[in-house]
């Protein structure tokens, strides 16, 4: 782990708290024991669901489904592809990007964006476990609407010309390397996310091996452009 | 063990066996991934869990009530949304840590718009999203999440 910031502030934290008062320190413990099993039941599922979803609904997949078209199935879609991915929502830029410039619509956009970081499967069933069935069909029922109308008004305002005159990723290494990578910020490269990771083969300090999902064809599709940016 | 743990635990089941079946291959590699994400956040879910237990100790439910539980609903509403936005934690921390807001006495409907800010509106990776689409679109985005995380919260206000 190279990553480990959360665990020192905390680490840290109970420190002060044992010296300051023992009896608080003991209090704490109390309180977070009882989340903590109730995470522990069910966070071996999730992952399970989470990395075959990966395997079978991969980026190319994804891409795939949007090369297409729009309409209100494309919308729909869009729910549903965002719902089923892993990783937070800064994941979903690269390849949200990677879909608008292969031709998807700036609502489709903006609806995947949304739909990946709210309605994902395995998080409403977390939430379910803690917030109960009903709030989370109630938030469910109200947010998958309230994303398709982000999507359209965003799509009125926004061109799609106007995010490719503002982008700054066009031709950078990192990002031509970034959206290689899968993109489920894994960490086995023991790098905090993909991105990170790719920034760190793009300046050469790691190799593409450092990955642990590549294939043989996506590593050398990436020492081609480290040769080519070189050139 | 509720119905939610043995449904999440159905379906794991269902899709390992379909997998398994389909292909063994992808299956084993789908696991190794599964393997990865839980020892990469682990870690994580462990540390910020910790801290939220140390949180609700230090911080008396009283106090936690006059923010989110004896203000109205729309301020409470405003709190947590705002409180979701400029904060980054992993989606499966923030559940925990809703629920313990509740039993501390907020309202139920506000912690709806404190997990959608969260999940959706994002004022750390602001930065990022400008760097992707530009700036107009990442606060056209941004601002009408917000505003429909606030819609959310109230509208199950009507409900719940």
């Amino acid at each position: 782990m190279k990553d480990n910031k959360e665990a020192t502030v905390t680490i840290f934290a109970y420190l002060c708290v044992l010296i300051y008062s023992p009896s608080l320190f003991l209090d704490s413990l109390r309180i977070i024991s009882f989340y903590f099993i109730e995470m522990l039941e069910i966070l071996p599922a999730i992952f399970i669901i989470m990395g075959l979803v990966e395997v079978w609904v991969s980026r190319e997949t994804i891409l795939g489904i949007f090369g297409k078209g729009a309409g209100i199935k494309g919308r729909f879609a869009s729910v549903l592809v965002g719902s089923f991915s892993a990783g937070p929502i800064y994941a979903a830029f690269p390849v949200c990007y990677t879909l608008l410039k292969k031709g998807s619509a700036v609502y489709n956009i903006v609806i995947i964006l949304s739909a990946w970081a709210v309605v994902k499967v395995p998080m409403l069933i977390v939430e379910a476990q803690f917030m109960g069935l009903s709030f989370m069909g109630i938030r469910y029922i109200y947010t998958v609407p309230a994303i398709i109308l982000i999507g359209i008004i965003t799509g009125k305002v926004i061109s799609k010309e106007y995010i490719v005159k503002n982008s700054n990723k066009e031709g950078l290494l990192v990002e031509k390397i970034n959206q290689v990578l899968p993109g489920n910020n894994c960490r086995a490269c023991g790098y905090k996310s993909c991105r990170y990771s790719a920034e760190k083969i793009a300046e050469g300090d790691e190799s593409p091996n450092v990955c642990v999902s590549l294939d043989e064809k996506a590593k050398n599709s990436i020492e081609e452009l480290i040769e080519n940016s070189l050139q | 063990m509720d119905i939610t743990t043995i449904g999440l635990l159905v379906l794991a089941a269902s899709l390992l066996i379909w997998s398994t079946l389909k292909n063994k291959k992808k299956t084993k590699k789908g696991l190794g991934v599964a393997k990865n994400m839980f020892k990469g956040i682990a870690v994580q879910i462990i540390s910020i869990l910790a801290l939220i237990g140390l949180f609700l100790t230090l911080v008396p439910p009283e106090t936690i009530r006059v923010f989110l539980g004896d203000t109205s609903v729309i301020v409470s509403t405003l709190i947590s949304a705002s409180f979701g936005t400029v904060t980054l934690i992993p989606a499966f921390v923030a559940f925990p840590l809703a629920a313990s807001l509740v039993d501390a006495g907020a309202h139920v409907v506000s912690m709806a718009a404190f997990i959608t800010t969260l999940t959706m509106v994002g004022f750390i990776t602001a930065p990022i999203e400008i760097e992707y689409f530009g700036k107009k679109f990442t606060l056209v985005r941004n601002v009408l999440s917000f505003l429909a995380a606030i819609g959310i919260s109230l509208g199950m206000g009507l409900i719940l």
